[in-house]
């Protein structure tokens, strides 16, 4: 039953402009900042007066870690624009009370337009894993720094649209869900940024904290399930926000 | 109405906080089980079964303090490590703390660099320094520093070094002047060694097993009965090592003839030390024999004022040369021309590479260890480059405690990157400008036909 409304979604996105002008957007930015860590590290390995250091050069450190910074940083930006229509552009069209009173449930409608989002996720991440690909055949980065490091990206995505998909639930007007996930994200980002995950409660709080080991290599079962915990938060509060306009 | 708007809120608002709650749960369950999975290659932040084997038969707590400035590589680096042992056991408490803003526990513990890590159980303290200037982080072989920290806290016999005295030898207490070895008596403090001063004269017989005898420099000569006893307790096992410079301690160079040592009557002079930061009297060296004490170690060492000590391969012993000067040094034995301040190599003089510093292992499990020069290790030279570690190893080797634990260091890959400057703009051009405008295009194409129709 979920089909259906993924198919619709998706072809909504990629009707209009905007599926387009975001991935355009990201893979400039992202590419562009991916050459700025490449050529900075070129420079490194010719450079005579870091050759005592040259044990320290390492790709994964020097390109892929930063480059992987910078796509969250995009997210971060981004993803607010990805989900401010998914709900709120239905309820400003009256859209929303056919939808809502089809004989599709809700929780499918839901997941449906969830789904959607992280596909054009998915579509972004493969893109920027061009880059990626071009280090493995020139270079030797190491491989399984890269997996874990993309799983936990989207991850990190995942739970920014989750939280974006609930910011659009609470409006009608598309400006103001982009600027409420917008905020909510970048507070979620700082709120514990000079403490760790497993020091303090705001420390845990902060997304980007569980992402920290990803990007080094290292799955860590908490970290799954912190970004599974939030996935679910977001979808479950999007679906409570949506069933109590019955009844409202 | 009213009454049932009331009902599908509560409803509403008990379920949101019951899935909290399960989230909130959940989450802590998992944050304090411990499972994980390393991705990279040579599992960097997967501590070794070594570790593991050392953490898990800890039998006290440990609070482990490390100093280090408030940001920097050195503290990330060493904070990816010690998680690792905070995380595998309950009894390994961390704290960082900065000597700056702290003081009061930097003197406490008499913190002279950041990068410093203090192991503390119980009574027992050990200092370790992680700081590697090299690379701007720490150690490559830090895990298994902080792994042979552990487990020499850990252990319950702790072993007593003897500092013979009577002689004239260097002083333990001394730690200002320069000839002084108090700095060296703290350093062995430092790796949990009891240490003490012993007259032979005094006492009958030298003391036991799990005991090791440092004899650094005797200038007056040895009775008959201290000579004897001296070999007593080396025939019986004993642990010793001796450490003679030129033109003193005759007897003693006897004695160590019988064990297979041959110590020439002799300084060494090396004037391509000079280029180094030595002196043509303080040979410097850089390369070692292959053996427990020097496996792994990779700092020179210099030796100042030594004469050369060699060994005799004899059956049922083990012996090794564990460091040997250049090739440019030569064995001077012409003192009355030395005195005047002249040295020149002459034809029969004995020309480089020359033993300072040999080890031998008998049968009868006594370890002996000699070194050519005392001054490699007073107040002043010790906290040269490697000195001070190659003494403590050979130290940790003759009490029997070598390579405690050897764990593989775990290095990053060094990164590769054979691209040429026409390829990284093809790429360029590829990436950044071809994929946006490709996909850019049929976004206008799709919403063009998408308007005519």
């Amino acid at each position: 039953m979920i089909y259906p409304i993924l198919k619709r979604e998706l072809r909504s996105y990629f009707a209009s402009p905007l599926a387009y002008i975001i991935l355009v957007v990201f893979q400039v930015i992202s590419a562009r900042f991916f050459f700025l860590y490449l050529q900075g590290f070129l420079q490194f390995q010719l450079d005579p007066s870091y050759q005592m250091q040259l044990g320290e050069l390492n790709l994964n450190n020097l390109v892929i870690l930063p480059y992987f910074g910078t796509i969250s940083i995009v997210l971060l930006l981004i993803v607010p624009l990805i989900t401010m229509r998914l709900i709120a552009d239905e309820k400003k069209n009256y859209t929303a009370e056919l939808l809502f009173t089809s004989p599709i449930t809700i929780r499918t409608i839901v997941l449906g337009k969830f789904l959607a989002a992280l596909i054009l996720l998915l579509i972004m991440l493969l893109l920027s894993s061009i880059n990626i690909f071009v280090l493995m055949v020139h270079g030797n980065p190491d491989f399984g720094a890269v997996i874990s490091g993309y799983i936990g990206l989207f991850l990190l995505g995942a739970s920014f649209l989750s939280v974006g998909i609930f910011a659009s639930s609470l409006t009608e007007n598309q400006l103001i869900a982009a600027v409420i996930s917008f905020g909510v994200l970048l507070l979620l980002w700082l709120v514990g940024a000079l403490s760790d995950a497993e020091s303090s409660l705001l420390g845990y709080i902060s997304v980007i904290n569980h992402y920290e080991d990803f990007g080094k290599g290292i799955i860590k079962l908490n970290d799954i399930v912190y970004y599974l915990s939030l996935i679910f938060l977001g979808v479950f509060l999007t679906y409570t926000s949506l069933e109590s306009e019955r009844w409202r | 109405m009213k009454k049932r708007r009331l009902i599908y809120g509560t409803n509403m608002l008990v379920s949101v906080i019951s899935i909290c709650g399960i989230l909130i749960i959940l989450n802590y369950i998992v944050l304090k089980t411990d499972i994980r999975v390393d991705l990279t290659e040579g599992k960097l932040y997967t501590a070794s079964e070594n570790t593991v084997s050392v953490i898990e038969n800890l039998n006290d707590d440990v609070e482990v303090l490390a100093f280090f400035k408030d940001v920097g590589m050195e503290r990330s680096q060493f904070q990816d490590l010690i998680k690792e042992y905070s995380r595998k056991s309950g009894r390994i408490k961390v704290s960082f703390v900065n000597p700056d803003k702290e003081p009061g526990i930097a003197k406490k513990y008499d913190i002279k660099e950041y990068g410093t890590v203090v192991l503390v159980s119980g009574k027992k303290t050990i200092k370790v320094r992680m700081a590697d200037h090299i690379s701007g982080g720490i150690l490559k072989n830090s895990e298994e520093e902080i792994t042979n920290a552990l487990f020499k806290l850990n252990r319950n016999v702790s072993k007593t070094v003897y500092f013979l005295s009577g002689h004239g030898e260097r002083d333990v207490k001394d730690e200002i002047e320069p000839e002084g070895v108090g700095v060296l008596r703290a350093a062995l403090e430092d790796e949990g060694y009891n240490v003490r001063e012993f007259m032979l004269l005094r006492e009958d017989r030298l003391p036991e097993a799990s005991s090791v005898l440092i004899v650094a420099a005797p200038k007056k000569s040895f009775s008959l009965k201290e000579i004897n006893m001296i070999k007593d307790y080396l025939d019986r096992g004993g642990k010793a090592i001796f450490m003679i410079e030129p033109r003193s301690g005759a007897e003693i160079a006897s004695v160590l003839k019988g064990y297979g040592f041959e110590i020439g009557d002799d300084i060494i002079i090396d004037p391509s030390s000079k280029l180094e930061g030595g002196g043509d009297i303080a040979p410097i060296v850089a390369e070692y024999a292959h053996h427990d004490i020097t496996e792994g170690f990779r700092f020179a060492t210099i030796f100042p004022y030594s004469r050369s000590v060699n060994v005799i391969n004899e059956n049922g012993m083990s012996s090794t040369v564990l460091a040997e000067t250049g090739e440019y040094s030569w064995s001077e034995t012409d003192f009355e021309l030395f005195d005047e301040g002249v040295a020149q190599q002459e034809e029969d003089d004995k020309a480089g590479p020359l033993g300072v510093a040999a080890v031998i292992e008998s049968e009868r499990d006594s370890r002996i260890g000699v070194f050519g020069s005392v001054d490699f290790v007073s107040n002043i030279f010790i906290d040269f480059s490697g000195n001070r570690d190659l003494f403590l190893n050979t130290v940790n080797w003759i009490a029997g405690d070598e390579n405690l634990i050897s764990i593989r260091p775990r290095t990053l890959r060094q990164g590769k990157l054979t691209i040429t400057k026409k390829q990284t703009n093809i790429i360029f051009f590829f990436t950044v400008i071809m994929i946006p405008a490709v996909i850019f295009l049929s976004g206008i194409a799709i919403w063009w036909k998408r308007k005519r129709l």
